[in-house]
């Protein structure tokens, strides 16, 4: 079932996602999306279950939670205009946090499936998408990497090692900021 | 011939159409390093992307603690890397060096950005493998913030 939104509604409700995009990206996405309602309390994405769906955010607000289930860490909200999923979309498997509506919302969501149909019909549409995904990716690496970690696993390398009672701090920032982008 | 077969046989290229391998094919450059000598440098400016075309070399990176190097991961035929730091524009985050002779494939900066940033249909190819390649970044660096927060909640009882 496809949305009945105007493309310029959706390019305004997203406008990181199409400011570079081809012009006829709205239009192609609103053919391929699927609209969903979710009622407060339902997860759009949970740790231990495989997710391949892209879902930009209409409507509604949704709490981020991260972590060991003995002690999850609330990585902050999301909410219209943002995001969730962008990581299983690419590649899909398990989702690295929990996303649960805080109250009634809206998302539309992209399969994996249809990325791939994305690619194989309208490759410059595909592309403008996946630049928006990069960028957003791009912005949190930068952000984390800017002297604090490195990439290459083994461990964190910490530039300037907080004290221990600032650490858990220090470690939901950094985790928030990969997770949501920031967003609180 | 070689070059083409080693792009055909990375998981990082698997699902490019022939074409586009043949125009990477054309703009990468292969190089022979020996063992011991550094591909790239922690601190440097990038200036390629690279694809171990036969080969091992190691990853190091300097721990700022302690100011020793500590190797971090192993690159084998078929592995990409460099590309982080020239999407991104940062500097080398890693050391890599030739474990034994090692041969690569490198694609010079100005090319890379061509075929990332370039309008062409083909370029969707590029965009799939460095989404690819940012997911699995940010996977595991999901997975790194996990362990220590689990050790530290460990640590704090």
């Amino acid at each position: 079932m496809s949305v009945a939104i105007p493309p310029e509604a959706l390019a305004a409700r997203f406008p990181t996602m199409f400011e570079e995009a081809d012009p006829e990206a709205p239009a192609v996405l609103l053919g391929l999306l699927q609209r969903r309602a979710v009622a407060a309390g339902e997860a759009l994405l949970s740790t231990g279950r495989q997710s391949s769906e892209l879902m930009l955010i209409w409507e509604g607000h949704f709490t981020v939670t991260a972590g060991p289930e003995a002690g999850p860490i609330e990585l902050g909200e999301v909410g219209q205009g943002d995001w969730v999923g962008e990581i299983t979309f690419i590649e899909p498997g398990e989702p690295s946090a929990d996303v649960v509506a805080s109250r009634d919302g809206v998302v539309l969501s992209l399969g994996h499936g249809e990325l791939r149909q994305l690619i194989a019909e309208h490759p410059s549409v595909a592309r403008s998408l996946l630049h928006a995904l990069n960028q957003d990716l791009i912005r949190r690496l930068r952000e984390i990497d800017s002297g604090v970690v490195s990439r290459f696993g083994g461990g964190l390398l910490v530039a300037d090692e907080p004290a221990p009672a600032e650490r858990r701090g220090w470690l939901s920032g950094l985790w928030s900021r990969l997770v949501t982008g920031g967003s609180s | 011939m070689k070059l083409r077969r080693a792009l055909e046989r990375s998981p990082a290229f698997a699902d490019f159409p022939g074409d586009v391998l043949d125009l990477l094919g054309r703009s990468m450059v292969l190089r022979r390093y020996r063992d011991g000598q550094d591909l790239v440098v922690e601190g440097d400016t990038p200036r390629s992307l690279f694809l171990v075309v036969e080969g091992e070399a190691e990853v190091t990176v300097c721990d700022k603690a302690t100011g020793r190097r500590r190797a971090v991961a192993r690159l084998g035929a078929g592995d990409l890397f460099g590309e982080y730091a020239l999407i991104i524009g940062s500097r080398r985050s890693a050391t890599v060096s030739a474990l034994g002779d090692v041969e690569v494939a490198e694609l010079p900066a100005p090319a890379f950005t061509m075929l990332y940033q370039s309008e062409a249909p083909i370029s969707v190819h590029f965009q799939l493998l460095i989404a690819r390649q940012l997911t699995r970044d940010a996977r595991r660096l999901n997975d790194m913030l996990l362990s220590e927060y689990r050790e530290l909640m460990g640590a704090l009882g």
